[in-house]
């Protein structure tokens, strides 16, 4: 399930929309390392991710007052932080000009699994976070979002701010797509 | 009910959001049809080693040592003064002529707003407040935490606006869309432009290409994409050659480009399964290019039976058997 909000951390937001800093620092750590995973999830960097996290917790703090549904603020800094990652990698990708800085368009190393096999039992889990992160953007995040906080696809809906329709869409995608590459390519006719 | 399209719902049935009589004709179609219990079983394996697997690679992201350290460092400048409490200052101080004034704004407002809101159709205000909030905090100059300001543009909100509206990547097959036609999320970040060209049943792309790299028609929809992708990989002389012993036993549609090894298409890609006579399954992959009516990509991957697909599960160690104690009497 998302992080839901306790009674205290509603408390906390209430007194953040007063204008208590210390209350919004608390939040703050709180909120922290989701905000960071979930903008890390976009960029895949690390110094992009916590820039952008950075760039967020100032939004909310100036919004804060104006966040009606006080039981929603992870949801709401969910929100906040994702499309100030897309900003971001918007940004970047007009910089480079380039379409291997899209992670639409990716390469999945099959070569070195063939030509290295492990018989490591971990393997299998390598496989799979390698495939996960070749995936879009979008399908990455739903995917981890679903998997690590065991969210429904409305809750990942309000957190990507999309509909609830599309994330079930990006959901049936990134299954297939998993499905392809964990094992469609182990065999080729 | 037929399998292709039991297939497009299998991901809906692992998350358990089929219900009702969706999900008894699901399980009745399951009960007499083997190759979509196989189809389920693979999805289930993929769904239990995902749940297994997931929470550890989400808790290995983790940002640098100092970087909490930074964020509680950060001064947060207490927000300027909003548009409502400067005109309330100006109002204390001029009042007639504001009150003059606000009135012709009022009505010209009024007669846009009449105007326009037949164009824009049905808007979803259940987090207007919210969604206002975050627009305004997003469109205010920001600062980033080395004290440079951040500024959102309008121009990038379209911009968003134009990802999200294009080539929206899909699966739901030419039976129907699988979204809500009736959901339509036009509010909030980038989605609320008056500029905005999509009808409100069209579901925000799921799918987030830079300008040049969308390789879907802006004219078709993606019920006609994914139903033209089908067809004209059904068409083709290699892809019927395949299938001229086994009917195929589900045909899905992504739109997402997609690269496995030699083998890349910028999409549409048809995923053709069929069954060969050795139980093993092939996947067909056949990369169509819409323009020209063609495949012009084309790979068969052939599966292993279903048991070896999938190694047991991680860290699992037998326990050890005890040694029986040694007989005290000997």
């Amino acid at each position: 399930m998302q992080t839901n909000p306790t009674q205290d951390e509603t408390a906390l937001v209430h007194m953040s929309k007063k204008g208590d800093r210390e209350a919004f620092g608390r939040l703050m750590e709180n909120h922290a390392i989701r905000a960071y995973r979930i903008a890390y999830t976009i960029l895949q960097n690390q110094a992009d991710a916590e820039d952008v996290v950075q760039d967020a917790f100032i939004t909310a703090y100036k919004s804060i007052k104006k966040l009606a549904k006080e039981g929603s603020f992870p949801s709401w800094m969910g929100r906040i932080v994702t499309t100030r990652a897309y900003d971001h990698l918007r940004k970047k990708q007009r910089q480079n000009k380039s379409i291997e800085a899209s992670t639409s368009a990716f390469k999945f190393e099959l070569s070195q699994s063939i030509a290295n096999p492990s018989e490591n039992i971990n393997d299998l889990s390598m496989d799979l976070g390698e495939a996960i992160k070749k995936l879009p953007e979008l399908h990455r995040l739903t995917v981890m979002l679903r998997y690590s906080e065991d969210a429904t696809t409305d809750e990942i809906a309000k957190t990507l701010n999309r509909p609830a329709g599309t994330i079930r869409r990006v959901l049936s995608e990134s299954y297939r797509m998993l499905r392809l590459y964990l094992e469609g390519n182990q065999n080729e006719v | 009910m037929k399998c292709d399209r039991v297939r497009d719902q299998i991901p809906e049935y692992i998350c358990q959001a089929l219900e009702g009589e969706d999900l008894s004709v699901f399980e009745a179609h399951l009960k007499k049809c083997p190759e979509c219990r196989r189809e389920i079983e693979a999805f289930q394996r993929l769904d239990a080693q995902l749940k297994q697997d997931v929470p550890a690679i989400w808790e290995e992201i983790e940002p640098s040592a100092q970087f909490l350290t930074q964020l509680k460092k950060m001064r947060y400048d207490d927000p300027k003064p909003g548009i409502i409490e400067f005109l309330s200052g100006i109002w204390a101080n001029h009042r007639m002529a504001m009150a003059t004034g606000l009135s012709i704004c009022f009505i010209v407002v009024l007669v846009v707003a009449v105007g326009l809101s037949s164009e824009w159709g049905f808007v979803d205000d259940s987090d207007d407040e919210e969604q206002v909030a975050l627009r305004e905090a997003i469109l205010s100059p920001a600062e980033g935490a080395g004290g440079e300001n951040v500024t959102i543009t309008d121009a990038d909100e379209v911009n968003e606006e134009t990802f999200f509206s294009k080539g929206a990547a899909g699966a739901d097959g030419a039976d129907g869309a699988q979204g809500d036609p009736g959901e339509v999320d036009v509010s909030g970040i980038g989605f609320d432009t008056p500029s905005a060209t999509t009808p409100p049943t069209e579901d925000m792309s799921a799918h987030e290409p830079t300008a040049e790299e969308i390789p879907l028609s802006e004219a078709l929809s993606i019920e006609e994409i994914t139903a033209l992708a089908k067809k004209i990989a059904l068409a083709d002389a290699e892809v019927q050659q395949y299938l001229a012993k086994h009917e195929p036993l589900s045909i899905e549609v992504i739109t997402v480009p997609i690269d496995i090894g030699d083998f890349s298409c910028n999409g549409p890609l048809a995923v053709i399964q069929k069954a060969e006579p050795l139980t093993n399954e092939a996947f067909i992959l056949a990369c169509v290019n819409l323009k020209t009516g063609e495949v012009e990509n084309l790979k068969t991957v052939l599966l292993p039976p279903p048991t070896q697909i999938l190694k047991p599960p991680l860290n699992i160690t037998p326990e050890p058997t005890p040694e029986p104690e040694p007989d005290p009497s000997s």
